[in-house]
C-alpha cells in the first residue's frame, strides 16, 4: 500500500547521500526522474490490484486508497517528472542542481503523496509540512541571490501563518466533535450540520483561510507574485504546478471529505474568494511587465475560476474543478517550459519585452508559447477553453447566472494580457540585448535540449489535442468523485 | 475553578498576539520566527485542553507532532535567516523590499 | 475551599516578585548617585571604547542551534514510546526503529557535510 511513498523516500535518501560525493547534476536528475517513473508504475499497479480484489478504500481510518488519491498521486508524479525534466539544464546552468536540490524535490513529492492519501488530520498535517518545508528550502537554493532569499523569507512566513491558521481551525473542530479521522468526523458533522456551534463555524473559517493562503487566492495572495519572481525559474515552475495540485488535494480532502455537510458555512465564503481572485488576478496582471509576475497573477485568477466550481459542492462540480486544475497545470507547464528553454547565458528572460520577435528566431517555440497563452486565456479550441466552458455551463445549470456572466466578462479582461504576449512574440521586432553587441538577442536557446524540447512540444500538443477531444478526460474526471 | 474555557481564552489571546505580531512587526526577523512559534504553541494549548476535556489521548499525540514540526520549521526559518544575514549583515524586515507586491 | 489550595502558590508568587523587586528598588532609592565623565564612559581596559558592546553573534552558533533543535525535539518521541513499549506490540517497536534510522541518515548527512566542525 505504501510502495509509491517508499520508493520516493528511498530515492530521496540515496540521492541525498550520493550527492555528497557525486557532483554530476545530470546523473542525479536522471536518478530522481527514474524513481518518479517507478513510483508512477507502482501507483498504477497498486490501484489496479486493489480494484480487482475490491480492497477497502480506507486503511485503519488513516489512509485513503480511493479514486481521488489515485488521480492526485498520478498527476503529482507526472507533473513532478515533467518539472524535473524541463529544469535539468537550467539547474545545471544556475549551479543549483546539487544532491540536496533533488533530494528536497523528492521529499516534497513524498509530502504531496501523503497529503493526497490523508484520511486523518495528523497525516494531512505531516504531509503538508513535509512538502511546504522542502519548498521553502528550494526557493532559497540560489543562496547568493538576494531576491531569492527574500522570496524564501516571505514564503516561509506566509506558509507558517497558513499552517498555523489551519491547525487552529482543526483544533476547534476537534474540540467540538472529538474526532480527528475524516470518515467518522464527516458522519458526526452530518448529524449536527443544522445545529452547529460557534466553535465549529469559527473552525471552518480558520481552515478555509489556511487553505486559501496555500492555494494563493485573493485576498490572501500577496505572497504569490513575489515568490514567483524571486524563486529560481525551475522552482517557480514547481510552485506553480505540482504544489498547486497538492494544495488542491488538501482542498478536496478538507472540503469534500470532511466539511461537505457544513457547506452552508463555507460556500458563501468560497464564492467571495473566487470572485475576488478572478477580479484581482485578471486586473493586476495587465499592469505587469515581468513575465513571472504576470504568470503569478494569472495563477491567482485561475484559482478563482477553480473555486467558482468548488463552491457548488456537488460531485460533478468537483469533477469539473479537477478538470480545470489539469488544464491550468498543463497550460502553465507549457508556458514556463518555453521560457526555461530560452534562458540565455548572458541574459535571463525576465521581462515580457525580452520575448520580442521570438517568432523570427524560434518559430516552433513561439508557436508552443502561443498555444499555452491561448489555452490559459480560454480561446477555443484549446483545453483551457473547454475547462472554462464546463465551469460556466455548471454555473448556469445551478441557476448562478450572475456568477457565470461575471466570470465570462472578467475572462475577456484577462484575455488582454495573454494576447499582449502573443503580440510581442509575433509582431514586435527583435531588440538586441546590448547596443554594443548587436548580434546577441535575448530569446536564445540555453543549449540544444532535445528531451526538454520534446517535453515542451508534448505539453503544447496535449493542450491542442485535449481541447479538441476533451470527452475522454472529462469522463475520467467525472468518475473520480 | 479553571475550566476549559479559560484555557481556550488563553490560547485564543496568545494566537491573536502572534498573528498581530506577524502583521505589524516591522523590525526584526527573529521576532517573526518567535511569533510563528507562539502561534503553534497556542494551537498546542488548545489541543491539550480539548484532549483533557474529552479524555482522549489523540489530541496529546497531535501536540507531539506539532512540536516536532515546529522544530523543523524554526530550523528552516533560522537557516534562511542566516543566508539573509550573510548578505545584508542585519535582520531588518525593512530591507525586504526588493520584490514589490 | 478550592481557593485555599491555591494560596501557597499565590504566596510563592508574591514572595518571588518581592525578592526580585525589593533589592532593585532599594538600590535605586538608597544608593548615592553622583555621575561624572569617567563613570559614564564604557570601560575597556583603560582605552576608549572601540566598538559597541552589541556585536552580533557568530553565525556558527546559529548553525549549531539549528542542528540542536532538530535532534533534540525528535528525541521527544522516544519518551511516550518507551513508556508504552509493552502495549504497542512489535509494530510499534519497529516503526520507532525505522524513525531512528531516518534520523541516523540525517545525522550522517550533516556529519559528512561538515556541519559539525567548528572551524
Amino acid at each position: 500500500m505504501w510502495i509509491p511513498e517508499g520508493i520516493v523516500l528511498l530515492a530521496a535518501i540515496i540521492i541525498l547521500l550520493t550527492g555528497l560525493r557525486l557532483k554530476n547534476a545530470k546523473l542525479l536528475a536522471g536518478l530522481a526522474r527514474f524513481s518518479l517513473l517507478l513510483t508512477m508504475l507502482a501507483t498504477i499497479l497498486i490501484k489496479t490490484y486493489s480494484w480487482k480484489h475490491h480492497l477497502d478504500t480506507l486503511i485503519s481510518e488513516l489512509w485513503f486508497m480511493d479514486h481521488i488519491a489515485f488521480v492526485m498521486k498520478l498527476t503529482i508524479e507526472i507533473t513532478a517528472w515533467f518539472v524535473l525534466g524541463l529544469g535539468v539544464h537550467y539547474t545545471q546552468h544556475e549551479d543549483i542542481g546539487s544532491g540536496e536540490y533533488y533530494a528536497l524535490t523528492l521529499f516534497a513529492v513524498l509530502g504531496m503523496l501523503i497529503v493526497a492519501s490523508a484520511a486523518h488530520f495528523m497525516v494531512l498535517f505531516v504531509g503538508l509540512e513535509l512538502f511546504s518545508l522542502a519548498i521553502y528550502a528550494l526557493v532559497a537554493s540560489q543562496c547568493h541571490i538576494s531576491i531569492g532569499i527574500e522570496a524564501a523569507i516571505k514564503y516561509f512566513v506566509t506558509g507558517a501563518l497558513a499552517s498555523g491558521l489551519l491547525l487552529y481551525g482543526i483544533s476547534l473542530i476537534y474540540g467540538a466533535t472529538g474526532q480527528l479521522a475524516f470518515v467518522p468526523l464527516m458522519q458526526d458533522l452530518g448529524v449536527i450540520a443544522n445545529g452547529h456551534s460557534l466553535l465549529i463555524s469559527f473552525g471552518v473559517i480558520c481552515i478555509l483561510v489556511g487553505v486559501a493562503f496555500k492555494l494563493g487566492v485573493a485576498p490572501f495572495h500577496m505572497w504569490v507574485p513575489d515568490i514567483y519572481e524571486g524563486a529560481p525559474l525551475s522552482v517557480m515552475l514547481w510552485i506553480a504546478t505540482t504544489a498547486k495540485i497538492a494544495a488542491f488535494a488538501i482542498l478536496v480532502r478538507l472540503l469534500w471529505n470532511v466539511l461537505a455537510p457544513l457547506g452552508s458555512i463555507w460556500q458563501p465564503l468560497v464564492q467571495f474568494l473566487a470572485l475576488l481572485s478572478i477580479l484581482v488576478g485578471n486586473t493586476a496582471a495587465i499592469a505587469q511587465s515581468n513575465f513571472q509576475r504576470m504568470l503569478a497573477y494569472s495563477s491567482i485568477a485561475h484559482m478563482g475560476y477553480l473555486l467558482l466550481a468548488v463552491q457548488l459542492n456537488t460531485e460533478s462540480a468537483w469533477s469539473v474543478a479537477l478538470f480545470y486544475m489539469l488544464s491550468y497545470v498543463i497550460g502553465t507547464l507549457t508556458a514556463v517550459a518555453v521560457i526555461l528553454l530560452l534562458q540565455h547565458k548572458h541574459a535571463h528572460i525576465k521581462q515580457i519585452n525580452d520575448l520580442c520577435g521570438l517568432h523570427q528566431r524560434h518559430p516552433w517555440l513561439a508557436f508552443i508559447l502561443l498555444l499555452a497563452m491561448f489555452s490559459l486565456a480560454g480561446v477555443p479550441p484549446l483545453l483551457g477553453f473547454m475547462a472554462k466552458w464546463q465551469i460556466v455551463q455548471m454555473l448556469i445549470e445551478q441557476q448562478q447566472i450572475g456568477y457565470a456572466i461575471t466570470a465570462m466578462l472578467l475572462t475577456i479582461v484577462g484575455a488582454y494580457y495573454y494576447l499582449r504576449i502573443i503580440k510581442v512574440i509575433y509582431f514586435d521586432d527583435l531588440q538586441p540585448l546590448d547596443p554594443a553587441k548587436p548580434n546577441i538577442y535575448p530569446p536564445a536557446l540555453l543549449a540544444v535540449q532535445p528531451t526538454a524540447s520534446i517535453m515542451a512540444a508534448l505539453c503544447g500538443g496535449s493542450l491542442l489535442f485535449l481541447g479538441i477531444f476533451p470527452a475522454q478526460l472529462l469522463q475520467f474526471c467525472l468518475q473520480v468523485f | 475553578m479553571i475550566g476549559l474555557s479559560h484555557y481556550l481564552s488563553v490560547s485564543a489571546i496568545i494566537f491573536s498576539i502572534s498573528i498581530l505580531g506577524l502583521m505589524i512587526n516591522h523590525r526584526n526577523l527573529i521576532t517573526l520566527l518567535m511569533c510563528i512559534e507562539l502561534m503553534l504553541l497556542a494551537v498546542s494549548t488548545n489541543f491539550i485542553a480539548f484532549a483533557r476535556y474529552l479524555h482522549q489521548p489523540a489530541g496529546e499525540v497531535f501536540v507531539f507532532l506539532i512540536l516536532a514540526v515546529a522544530a523543523a520549521e524554526s530550523a528552516i526559518g533560522l537557516a534562511i535567516l542566516v543566508l539573509w544575514f550573510r548578505q545584508h549583515h542585519s535582520v531588518d524586515v525593512e530591507q525586504l523590499n526588493r520584490l514589490k507586491g | 475551599m478550592l481557593l485555599k489550595e491555591y494560596l501557597p502558590i499565590v504566596v510563592f508568587i508574591a514572595l518571588g516578585i518581592g525578592f526580585g523587586l525589593v533589592p532593585l528598588l532599594a538600590g535605586f532609592l538608597i544608593a548615592p548617585s553622583r555621575p561624572n565623565k569617567a563613570k559614564e564612559s564604557p570601560y575597556e581596559c583603560g582605552f576608549e571604547a572601540i566598538e559597541t558592546g552589541r556585536a552580533p553573534f557568530d553565525l556558527r552558533f546559529y548553525l549549531v542551534a539549528i542542528l540542536f533543535i532538530l535532534f533534540d525535539l525528535e528525541t521527544a518521541f522516544l519518551f511516550p514510546w518507551a513508556v508504552s513499549l509493552r502495549k504497542i506490540s512489535s509494530l510499534g517497536f519497529f516503526s520507532m526503529l525505522f524513525f531512528l534510522g531516518l534520523l541516523l541518515i540525517g545525522f550522517l548527512y550533516e556529519w559528512c557535510k561538515g556541519a559539525l566542525e567548528w572551524e
